[in-house]
């Protein structure tokens, strides 16, 4: 019976938070470092927040810069070729046939 | 005794694990665990050569992934531990499915069903501080919801998110991501597959098994899908690499989750981050007790197809939700 009783206990723990869900409309951009992650609910001087939005848009031309130039080198060949050769060592064993045990 | 003696005294070799199983062992449905397996092994192997590249501090841990990143081959790793991530969580839900379509977890295979859940969110959790490591605007909006999730939880939530979080907290997920969950994946590891060879393969419903394979046959098997499904996931890699953003900002929300966590955040925008914690529940408590419901061994009882269809029906939603939330711009759900 204390079993059962701590079992539903737990459970009714978890499903207490229904419903409250924390939506903020007065958002301010922070860039997070060491020091605002500890002071989480501080105010912080951030002015140029609208500079930093469009950072964030800009977020994936960064990326596609470096895989740029990782396509220029030949490790991607190098690396397709072993795929492409994995997957094809793969099949083989499918289709390849094989002796029959007498 | 004198058998004992025997048994200690023989010179054991690779040919005395080359016992039979069921001729349906080559099937992929029940390789695809085997294959799974060999996914966490790459995953091992990517992740520790990826560990002597990172700094996992809040200031530091997204510019030495960049940096891992600006290495061709660097770039290519990263990407490729990314993809297989999501290949074996993708597998262990097949594996799941499988599991549930043949009813394997009924009579003596409950335990190990119960084993293969552990699991499943010893990976899920695997997943979410994985994305966190890297301390990315993805990894710092899963991070953030985590932390507002269990800041909900009434006594030990806030306690637990004020742990989690603060300057170490790249720190915590790294630990958590390279010690902690690894042991834990070991330990429910270990008993998951001693089970399932002292219990053996489950086999086909409503079919008689007496023809046999060897292990090694199955082993085959299990290497074959392995070589052909991660080559794949590694072209993939390096042509469509895994998307990575610069360290975060606070206040604005404006990625996506990967595509299991996007279930969630469908149901998130609907009813608000508690979901967080209670469709998870709401999962695996479905997952512990179907052993219950669905125990009687006839394979073409009411409740056995009344399980496997609505399980269908269950897994559809989910990709309708999956779909629509990829497709649908980004929505704000926290108040940082």
């Amino acid at each position: 019976m204390l079993n059962k009783i701590i079992y539903v206990t737990i459970i009714l723990i978890f499903l207490a938070p229904v419903a409250i869900t924390p939506h903020g409309d007065k958002k301010e951009v922070k860039k997070v470092t060491a020091t605002t992650i500890m002071n989480r609910d501080d105010d912080h001087e951030y002015s140029d927040s609208l500079k930093q939005v469009e950072e964030l848009k800009t977020m994936k031309k960064d990326f596609a810069e470096i895989h740029d130039d990782v396509e220029e080198s030949t490790v991607p060949t190098v690396i397709k070729a072993l795929s492409l050769a994995s997957i094809i060592a793969g099949l083989a064993f499918f289709y390849i046939p094989k002796k029959k045990k007498r | 005794m004198a058998e004992n003696k025997e048994q200690n005294e023989k010179n054991w070799s690779l040919k005395d694990f080359n016992y039979p199983v069921p001729e349906h062992a080559k099937k992929f449905g029940y390789t695809v665990g085997g294959v799974t397996l060999t996914g966490f092994a790459l995953l091992i192997i990517t992740g520790i050569i990826m560990a002597f590249f990172i700094t996992p501090t809040v200031n530091q841990a997204n510019q030495s992934v960049w940096e891992l990143a600006s290495n061709p081959w660097g770039f290519w790793l990263r990407s490729f531990h990314r993809w297989l991530a999501e290949a074996v969580m993708f597998l262990i839900i097949l594996h799941m499915s499988r599991i549930i379509f043949t009813g394997s977890y009924r009579g003596k295979r409950k335990l190990n069903w119960f084993f293969g859940i552990v699991l499943f969110l010893i990976t899920f959790v695997f997943f979410f501080s994985g994305t966190v490591v890297k301390w990315d605007q993805e990894g710092y909006e899963a991070f953030q919801h985590s932390i507002e999730a269990l800041e909900l939880l009434p006594v030990f939530g806030p306690l637990l998110a004020e742990f989690v979080s603060g300057t170490a907290v790249v720190m915590r997920m790294f630990v958590t991501h390279t010690l902690v969950l690894p042991l834990l994946l070991l330990i429910f590891l270990i008993p998951h597959l001693i089970l399932m060879k002292l219990n053996g393969l489950s086999p086909l419903p409503g079919k008689e098994t007496t023809r046999t394979i060897t292990f090694s046959e199955h082993v085959k098997k299990i290497f074959a899908w392995s070589f052909v499904i991660y080559g794949f996931i590694g072209y993939l890699a390096m042509q469509f690499p895994a998307v990575l953003y610069p360290g975060p900002y606070s206040g604005v929300e404006i990625t996506k989750p990967p595509w299991l966590f996007l279930v969630l955040y469908q149901f998130e925008d609907w009813l608000g981050l508690s979901t967080l914690l209670i469709l998870p529940l709401f999962i695996t408590l479905g997952l512990v007790l179907l052993p219950y419901i669905d125990s009687k061994k006839d394979d073409y009882s009411l409740i056995r197809k009344t399980v496997v269809w609505g399980y269908l029906i269950i897994v559809a939603i989910f990709i309708t939700f999956i779909i629509n939330v990829a497709i649908s711009p980004p929505v704000q759900h926290l108040s940082m």
